[in-house]
């Protein structure tokens, strides 16, 4: 017979209810009985089990959770460590405590039973993972699932955002972030798997949604999942076509109350800041550009006095830069002293990082509680901005009814404020002989009136400002009930709530710098935003383990429904510029509001299985049936199916007396998963707007008041409009030697996304609202991730742990339908679309050096603007196929992204082809070092920076301060440079896309480094502590990156026209965990 | 076991709930649907969003505002903080460097048919109601034939082949509609469409509304007019001017009258009551303008999309941005001679640098005055303000004289300061000097330029009696302002070959910076050697982006078809001639 035979308890379980439920006579139950009658034949003898649980240095475990295998019959250790439990020899105990390895014990004829957990490590294959309404053991998980444990996340102490700290740290996972206090992040799992954006789907305790994970507190988390390939994820469906990330917070552990506080306290400054020219620097980089040009350096400028002439060649020779003493046309401004501004120090501040965490968690063994209590502040490099969070969390769960019923919730509330300003553009741009303030201390700023162009003065943006921000509150969580009942089958019930708002009152504040720009309106302006997603799942799970066969099923359904409503109004005219006047109601002036809402919903229906065989073989399989609002009623709903299957050779009886391998388990999974996110809820819809912004027209003449209003078109609808679709192939390895000493997982992967919706672009006489959502484009994704742990020691008071991971990817773009062929580059004349290319590859011209003398630039293609000192760009083709001799737009420009060879830099992606992480952990005693390095390769990127610091003039404003990379430029005496001559006047247009902005963007980092002590257990049980641990970490202390990349960091290029570069930080901290 | 089985029950009950699939309609928010706007009580909504898309039409890259076209004339430099600041403008100013793929065309193109969409819409709804339920049926498809003529008008006259097609033109058809048919000899057809809107519409329209801002009869036929004055100069398939059509041209003169004999327009006193935010609705020869308003609850305001750029760059009275600059050309064709005529010929000898023997040493159409702002000059007749050379932002390239018709005084209320300068006040559409003008030009070339001289000296009149308004504080004349009537056989010999000289001057000057002067030299087929003419004289005059520039006949009378619009069409569209 099989083990269940042996199981008393739950037979006795099951005797209680049967006779009420044989007569509820339930077909469908009917077969089922048949086993639970067998059961409920023995009954076995028991007897008291008792023991000590400590861990690896003897220190009695409290709390540590003994529970018989397949019954819910469990105690939890005493304040001792000791435990007693009823059980009957043959039974299985199951030891778990939190951070520890799990183990299992056969009661025998000893009733006595110490056990020592030792640390849990990432390779431990008893360690249960969440899988999406299941949980599984790791060694059945037959698809690709990473796990990030607490013990991962707390490096990155006091991160603004969690997913700071799993940069590099998940295969497969690419993360990018930047410098913003807020922490932005943009996570993409086994890349872009839609033009709609690839937000993963983030589900915490088992509620799903798409926030954004900088409004919870990262000290809460107790362990992430990355559900990476289809089967994992499909039971997510339509909202897992870009991967999901589980997490599940920390609960309450039953025995004595602990109290615990971690806390950290450091800064943040400011990473590679560019040198940027000084006032003498920008005089004669003016002059330069000037005589490049031919001009008088004396009459383009009204700031400088140039003394110069002409050497023995003809060659401009500069003899004195001479700026004007001051900044005035006239006396009816404050005087402006010229200065020597470094305006990027001016706007920068050292940031104050902190984060203090106190937890409170208990219980018993009918119920358990966890209390945090959060504050983090984290200061920008920018003055005045910051990012604060407040947060608390409760999380509860009660069993009553005699393990039959549990109850429970989880419930995090938490309020932010920000203000994440940003004026790196404006501080970049400022010339430095513009003071700060004007001699009487009142605003300086760009001399409008002596033909300065209109740079802000970017200090008085950040301090005008420095009270303007927003405010929002979270709450979030759920309340769950498990009903456990006929033995086998568990209901689970879960609704879920995540809520959202967020308010500002800003005032625009009136202001006059001292050169003249200005702004005379005041207006107040108050914004109300919420959201709200609630989420209904119910599960039935039957779990059943009969001789080899282990197999659990599971049927559900979930209903979510998304709300979000918003107001803004906004009045000029405040006589007061004060917070505590200025409300839009005491304003007087021309006031607006707007205000907008959506809804959407989505029902479904699921269900799921994992099947193991002797713990050799497995097969897993999943069925989810999707409905949404979003899609067209003829295509509402779509099924998304997933098998996966695992064969772990290593349990096989031809390796089962090897030392080497102790685990290794071939898995494949294939599977089919929607996508949902950033997807428009009106997409298959035909509506109107009445805009009264957009319609109304003073028809009767008058020229203010009310006016008459009416409606537009906005988008055309399709009732076909279906989802699109990702399909993933997985094929996967999971391996440990020694013991698993050594382990690790090899995947290789191919995902196809099919239909992504897009809005093309139409043909103009379609007119307004001709927009169309489109089933169009597909997208493929192809991949190979490894990791591998390596841990030891030597002797037993060293150890070490090293792990390190590398994930490739491969993005194309296919199946483009014609309408949006050139859409996104590509020119329809040549036919050469964007298919084949990667999404966000760039179209360009190929810049080919710099024209020397004037043969070359007369031999050179035809180019308006072409010259000695300026960029040659290659004649590709014309309109018969081949280089016909000028330059244009049509013709003359091609991929320069991924896979295309460029001149000068070989092959160039435009996505990282490789991203890379290792770790190292060392412990010496009670002190620990830890390392994180981590990098991306094999990419090309347009580096943004370049056109401030390469150019004198590229932009439409003139005379932009610049990095003193510019002084390098081309001149007939420095020939060898390959910045073009400077040049007051664009006219070669040498801003367009081209090569000369593609450079190699890869990187390493070392993210973070921390040296830690462990007060020894002697000195801390003396003062009733359990735990006294001291650290001090660095974040970005070293980068590398390519001498190519003339950028601060290939991390944040930031291409785009006026863009506002924001680098991110380095941060040095000391922090403390203490726990009674 | 009652507890586990109502659990039970309630978790069936849940489902069952949930699976009620009328849980996944959910009705999109703040949104309507066609249904709603095209019933007797909404369809006013949707005419209404027509009138107001010139308003909302967008700026820089969507906005075909009058002044562009002056960019691409003789009369004016784009203006700006350099070459770069709006990079296409430049491209399109000297021509050569002007493709289909150039920015800021294909946002006109596609924003222009936006436009013709709004009155599409309204037409279809207002088509299918009946009259007894919605009154005004009849007179508002007049005004939406109107609009869309308008619109049409837009397009036609700078892209030349546009595909043109009516509310009853499904979106499947229009796709297959062909701008430049292979056998089209002449785009005569097209300027036919575009008359038959504003005929309908001066059919049914009254002589006068009672909303200022709706077009009546006349407004129509002098878009009628607008059209025939281009229908009366053929072009072949190169753009070339084949001839003049005079029964044409008699077509015209009859609508042309029929607006001058309504006795509804007279020439204002004073010109300058054309140009002010005072004036708006008032000036007697308005014949149709477009409204705009402040203060009216849109967030700032329903301005003048299209000219915030406009203003000088002089803190604190305007901080943006300096565009549209008169050019050298400009101020020299206002120099008068002795006698008060222009200088037809010598015009262009002086050199208009900024300094004040220029301005001391020469005599003006008292019309400088209203168009260009000089330094040393009261701002827009602000004789308390004085312009002022710091107002130009790139003297280097673009000079010191801004345009003034389109801005206002620096403390106009319309004015509204958003860094660019928007302002409120009217853009006269139709006016009766331009009908008058039309009338001259028309009996000119119809051999009858005997009849065209008291016409052409009544807009001379009244630009010399527009004089009071440019004065100093003390009262004396900012400049020395001159002007004579023609008088035949005392300061000129009026023949037909002079008349046309003295009209094509008299419509320069009277309409300088309006963007009317660009479409004239192309209607009159003598772009090409005006303004290469105007590119040789004015490079040198510290113009350096003009290197390169050159007018190109048979290709840049009109704009190219939007490169983005070719491949939209996947072969329907035919790129223009030259392009």
């Amino acid at each position: 017979m099989n083990l269940n035979l042996n199981e008393p308890h739950s037979a006795l379980l099951v005797t209680r209810y049967l006779q009420p439920l044989l007569q509820m006579r339930k077909k469908l139950f009917a077969l089922l009985l048949t086993t639970f009658l067998l059961n409920s034949f023995l009954f076995a003898q028991q007897s008291p089990v008792t023991g000590k649980i400590t861990d690896e240095k003897a220190n009695p475990l409290v709390g540590a959770s003994i529970k018989i295998s397949g019954s819910r019959t469990g105690v939890l250790t005493n304040a001792n460590g000791n435990f007693s439990i009823n059980a009957s020899k043959g039974q299985t105990l199951e030891i778990s405590y939190v951070g520890k390895a799990d183990q299992k014990v056969i009661v025998g004829d000893n009733t006595v039973i110490n056990i020592t957990l030792s640390d849990q490590t990432g390779s431990d294959l008893n360690e249960v993972v969440v899988t999406g309404y299941m949980t599984q053991r790791k060694a059945d998980l037959t698809g690709a699932v990473s796990v990030v444990t607490a013990k991962d996340l707390s490096k990155d102490h006091g991160a603004t955002n969690v997913m700071q700290s799993l940069q590099g740290v998940v295969p497969g996972l690419h993360i990018s972030t930047d410098g913003s206090p807020t922490g932005n992040v943009n996570i993409q799992i086994r890349g872009l798997t839609s033009l709609n954006g690839s937000a993963p789907l983030i589900v915490i305790d088992g509620v799903p949604s798409y926030m954004n994970l900088r409004d919870i507190n990262p000290d809460d988390i107790a362990s992430m999942q990355i559900l990476k390939d289809a089967y994992s994820a499909s039971i997510y469906g339509t909202q897992a076509g870009a991967g999901v990330i589980l997490i599940q917070t920390k609960k309450g552990q039953a025995g004595k109350a602990k109290i615990s506080y971690t806390g950290s306290v450091g800064f943040s400054d400011w990473n590679n800041k560019p040198d940027m020219l000084n006032t003498m620097q920008y005089g004669q980089a003016l002059w330069q550009a000037a005589v490049n040009d031919g001009q008088d350096p004396n009459s383009v400028t009204q700031i400088y006095n140039f003394d110069w002439h002409k050497d023995a060649n003809g060659i401009p020779v500069l003899d004195k830069v001479t700026p004007r003493p001051t900044l005035n046309k006239d006396s009816s401004l404050p005087i402006m002293t010229s200065a020597n501004t470094n305006w990027l120090d001016a706007i920068s501040q050292r940031g104050i990082q902190q984060d203090h965490q106190l937890t409170i968690s208990g219980g018993n063994d009918k119920s358990t509680s966890l209390l945090s209590l959060n504050y983090s502040e984290n200061q920008g490099t920018q003055i005045y901005t910051y990012y604060k969070r407040f947060s608390a969390r409760i999380n509860t769960d009660y069993k009553v009814i005699n393990d039959h019923f549990t109850i429970g919730e989880n419930l995090e509330a938490s309020h932010m404020l920000i203000n994440d300003q940003n004026v790196m553009h404006d501080a970049m741009v400022e010339p430095a002989i513009i003071p700060v303030y004007a001699n009487d201390g009142s605003w300086g700023g760009s001399s409008v009136a002596l033909g300065m162009d209109d740079y802000w003065n970017p200090v008085r943006e950040l301090t005008l400002n420095k009270d303007n921000g927003d405010k929002y509150n979270k709450i979030y969580g759920d309340v769950h009930a498990n009903v456990y009942f006929l033995k086998n089958f568990t209901f689970h019930s879960q609704l879920g709530l995540i809520y959202t708002d967020g308010y500002h009152r800003n005032i625009q504040f009136t202001f006059q710098e001292a050169g003249g720009k200005l702004n005379n309106i005041s207006a107040v302006d108050q914004w109300y935003w919420k959201e709200a997603t609630l989420d209904l799942t119910n599960t039935l799970d039957y779990k059943i383990n009969k001789g080899k066969h282990n197999l659990d099923v599971l049927a559900g359904m979930e209903a979510n429904k998304y709300t979000t409503e918003q107001f803004d109004a906004n009045r000029q005219g405040i006589q007061f510029q004060n917070y505590d006047y200025a409300y839009v109601g005491n304003a007087t002036g021309n006031m607006t509001m707007t205000s907008g809402a959506d809804k959407y919903n989505l029902l479904s229906y699921f269900g799921k299985f994992n099947y193991a065989y002797n713990s050799k073989y497995l097969l897993s399989g999943s069925l989810r049936y999707d409905g949404s609002s979003k899609f067209g009623a003829n295509n509402r709903f779509a099924l998304f199916p997933a098998l996966s299957a695992g064969w772990r050779i290593s349990q096989e009886g031809f390796l089962a007396d090897n030392n080497v391998i102790s685990d290794l388990k071939l898995r494949a999974s294939w599977g089919k998963n929607g996508s949902l996110a950033n997807i428009n809820s009106l997409a298959s819809q035909t509506f109107f707007a009445s805009s009264y912004n957009n319609t109304s027209y003073s028809i009767g003449g008058m020229e203010s008041g009310s006016l008459p209003s009416g409606f537009y078109k906005v988008q055309t609808g399709d009732a076909d409009l279906r989802w699109e679709a990702s399909t993933q192939t997985n094929i996967g390895i999971d391996f440990g030697f020694l013991n698993q000493k050594i382990s690790g997982s090899l995947d290789f992967y191919r995902k196809y996304t099919d239909g992504m919706l897009i809005l093309p672009p139409y043909l103009g006489t379609l007119g307004e609202g001709a927009y169309q959502y489109i089933n169009a484009a597909d997208m493929t994704n192809k991949g190979v991730e490894l990791s591998i742990a390596y841990q030891g020691n030597a002797g037993k008071d060293f150890s070490y742990r090293i792990t390190g991971n590398i994930s490739y990817n491969k993005n194309y773009v296919n199946n483009l339908p014609a309408s949006v062929q050139y859409s996104w580059g590509g020119s329809a004349l040549k036919g050469d679309g964007i298919e084949g290319h990667p999404w966000g590859a760039y179209y360009g011209f190929i810049a080919d050096g710099i024209y020397q003398n004037q043969q070359q630039v007369d031999a050179g293609p035809d180019q308006p603007g072409k010259g000695v000192g300026r960029l040659r760009y290659k004649d590709i083709s014309g309109p018969d196929g081949k280089p016909d001799g000028k330059i244009d737009y049509d013709y003359d420009r091609t991929w320069i992204g991924d896979n295309t060879v460029i001149s000068n830099a070989g092959l160039a992606s435009v996505v990282p082809k490789y991203e890379y992480g290792f770790s190292i952990n060392l412990n010496y005693k009670s002190f620990d070092l830890s390392m994180y390095w981590q990098g991306v390769a094999g990419v090309h990127e347009i580096d943004g920076w370049k056109s401030y610091s390469d150019f004198w003039n590229v932009w439409i404003q003139n005379g932009f301060n610049h990095p003193t990379r510019v002084l390098d430029a081309w001149t007939p005496t420095n020939t060898s440079s390959t910045i073009p001559a400077l040049s007051l006047n664009n006219s070669n247009d040498e801003l367009r896309t081209s090569t000369y902005f593609l450079e190699p963007g890869q990187y390493l980092k070392l993210r973070n480094i921390q040296l830690g002590y462990n007060l020894p257990k002697s000195f801390s049980t003396r003062l009733s502590m359990q735990k006294f641990y001291v650290y001090v970490m660095a974040e970005n202390l070293i980068m590398f990156k390519s001498s190519k990349f003339t950028g601060p960091d290939p991390e944040n290029p930031d291409g785009a026209s006026y863009a506002n570069p924001y680098i991110r930080p380095q941060v040095f901290k000391a922090g403390v965990e203490v726990s009674f | 076991m009652k507890r586990i089985s109502s659990y039970l029950i309630i978790s069936i009950i849940i489902f069952s709930i949930a699976s009620c699939k009328k849980f996944l309609d959910v009705t999109p928010q703040g949104v309507v649907t066609e249904g709603n706007v095209t019933t007797p009580e909404t369809v006013d909504g949707l005419v209404i969003a027509a009138y107001s898309w010139l308003p909302h039409e967008g700026i820089i890259n969507q906005k075909l505002s009058p002044w562009l076209a002056d960019i691409k004339s003789d009369d004016s430099y784009k203006g700006g903080g350099g070459i770069g600041d709006q990079i296409p403008w430049y491209q399109w100013e000297i021509f050569t460097q002007n493709n289909a793929s150039t920015g800021n065309n294909d946002g006109i193109w596609y924003a222009e048919y936006e436009g013709i969409s709004r009155c599409n819409s309204a037409l279809r709804a207002l088509n299918a109601l009946d009259e007894s339920v919605y009154p005004n049926k009849t007179q508002r498809i007049a005004e939406m034939k109107f609009l869309r003529g308008y619109f049409f008008l837009d397009l036609k006259r700078w892209y030349k082949w546009i595909p043109y097609f009516d509310e009853n033109v499904s979106n499947d058809s229009i796709k297959t509609i062909i701008n430049r048919p292979d056998t089209a000899t002449s785009d005569l057809y097209l300027w036919q469409d575009i008359y038959n809107d504003f005929a309908a519409a001066a059919n049914v329209l009254p002589a006068t509304q009672t909303d200022a801002g709706r077009p009546t009869k006349y407004a129509a036929e002098g878009e009628m007019l607008e059209c025939l004055m281009w229908m009366s100069y053929p072009q072949d398939i190169n753009n070339k001017v084949t001839g003049v059509n005079t029964t044409t041209l008699s077509q015209a003169l009859t609508v042309a009258d029929d607006i001058i004999n309504s006795g509804k327009y007279t020439l204002a006193p004073d010109f300058a009551e054309n140009f002010l935010y005072d004036y708006d609705n008032k000036s007697p020869e308005s014949i149709f303008e477009w409204q705009y308003s402040h203060d009216d609850g849109t967030t700032n305001g329903n301005l003048n999309g299209g000219t915030p750029l406009n203003a000088p760059w002089w803190p604190p009275y305007f901080s943006c941005c300096d565009f549209h600059k008169a050019s050298y050309d400009l101020l020299n064709a206002f120099r008068v001679d002795k006698d008060g005529i222009p200088m037809f010929d010598t015009f262009n000898n002086a050199e208009p640098e900024y300094n004040k023997t220029y301005f001391a040493m020469n005599s003006f159409d008292p019309r400088i005055g209203h168009t260009v702002a000089i330094p040393g000059l009261p701002w827009k007749y602000q004789q308390n303000l004085l312009f002022d050379s710091s107002g130009a932002r790139d003297p280097n390239n673009f000079g010191y004289y801004n345009s003034l018709k389109e801005n206002v005084e620096s403390d106009c209320p319309g004015l509204v300061n958003l860094f660019w300068m928007w302002n409120s006040k009217n853009e006269i559409a139709i006016r009766y000097d331009r009908i008058l003008l039309q009338k001259a030009e028309i009996l000119i070339k119809l051999g009858r330029e005997k009849e065209a001289l008291p016409i052409i000296n009544e807009i001379r009149q009244r630009a010399a009696n527009s004089t009071d308004r440019l004065k100093f504080a003390n009262g004396t004349s900012t400049l020395n302002y001159e002007i004579s009537l023609y008088q035949d056989g005392v300061n000129c010999t009026w023949t037909n070959s002079f008349a046309w000289t003295a009209l094509m001057w008299e419509d320069r000057l009277e309409f300088a910076m309006e963007g009317v002067r660009w479409y004239d030299l192309v209607r009159w087929g003598v772009a090409e050697p005006i303004i290469n003419a105007y590119f040789a004289k004015e490079y040198p005059r510290g113009r350096p982006w003009m290197n390169g520039a050159h007018f190109t006949a048979g290709r840049d009378e009109f704009m190219p078809i939007p490169q983005p619009q070719i491949n939209y069409s996947f072969g329907v569209y035919k790129q223009n001639i030259g392009y």
